[in-house]
């Protein structure tokens, strides 16, 4: 189930748990938190994020503590931040939004080319479109 | 007293030991002239290195902190202590002062740093250390964008690209 499944400009979520990834000064997640890891059980490289489409902050906040932030025990974590981006801001650069239930809500952004530095232009851009909501 | 200052010019030769007791201030206050400039000089070449100093102990708290696997909540791997050590090699050797005042730290999810610069208008530059010499980038100004890998033999290039940004 791709992009299409999701409303048009649906908002979609990246929770934050390092303060070095986002800036408080310049307002703003930096590209590093948008990168993807690679994930050898699926053999693909993939960013996390969720749908937060019809939730209040305080609701995105709760979903991030209950199924992120509580769930990983070590290193022990608190989400900090989000960066809000549409599904369009993916989208535009060519990335693919896959359902990854559970948990409730999850994606993964696909599509991303191997080579570091084109991983990183494509980070820049969704990070320069990327809104920073403090926890 | 005017009598005695008489008597002490004309015993001592006032004129002549004023004229070297002002040789002698002029002297001391030369000496010291150079000695605090010294240290002025000294003290302005230290201010100018503290925006090095200080991105390096950022990097270093920012090493130690994203250490362990999962660091980033989604099981990034831990920041490796070559990416940290070509950081500080490239910032060393390759960058300016003021240019090192602007830089923000970011640790990325495959263990590399990354050191990123915004800029006054719609302009960032992103640069990430691997430990193995190599230099990944990717930068945007207004609509038009690069990226790429540099070796740290040249550095310039990038550096070039981080000043387009900063302005």
């Amino acid at each position: 189930m791709e992009n299409a499944s999701l409303p048009v400009n649906c908002p979609i979520a990246r929770f934050v748990f390092s303060e070095s990834q986002i800036s408080r000064q310049n307002n703003r997640v930096k590209d590093g938190a948008f990168l993807p890891i690679f994930s050898k059980e699926n053999n693909r490289w993939e960013t996390s994020v969720f749908r937060v489409d019809g939730l209040a902050p305080q609701d995105v906040v709760d979903l991030g503590v209950r199924e992120v932030e509580s769930k990983r025990q070590t290193p022990p974590l608190r989400l900090l931040a989000w960066g809000e981006n549409s599904s369009q801001d993916y989208a535009d650069q060519k990335l693919t939004m896959r359902v990854d239930e559970p948990p409730h809500r999850h994606k993964v952004a696909l599509g991303w080319p191997v080579e570091k530095d084109k991983q990183k232009i494509i980070a820049k851009q969704i990070a320069r479109h990327s809104t920073l909501h403090l926890r | 007293m005017k009598a005695e200052t008489q008597n002490f010019s004309s015993s001592f030769g006032y004129n002549q030991y004023l004229s070297s007791r002002v040789t002698a201030v002029g002297e001391e206050c030369e000496f010291i002239d150079r000695f605090v400039g010294e240290i002025e000089r000294t003290t302005a070449n230290l201010a100018s290195y503290e925006p090095i100093s200080s991105l390096i102990k950022e990097l270093e708290q920012t090493f130690k902190e994203c250490s362990q696997p999962g660091w980033d909540g989604y099981g990034g791997q831990p920041i490796s202590e070559k990416s940290l050590s070509d950081a500080v090699h490239f910032i060393l050797a390759c960058l300016p002062p003021e240019l090192a005042r602007k830089a923000e730290v970011c640790p990325e999810p495959d263990g590399d740093l990354a050191l990123e610069w915004i800029g006054p208008v719609d302009s960032s530059f992103s640069l990430s250390f691997s430990g193995n010499s190599t230099l990944y980038y990717a930068g945007q100004w207004g609509e038009s964008y690069s990226h790429g890998k540099e070796y740290f033999h040249n550095a310039q290039k990038v550096i070039r690209f981080i000043r387009d940004t900063t302005g």
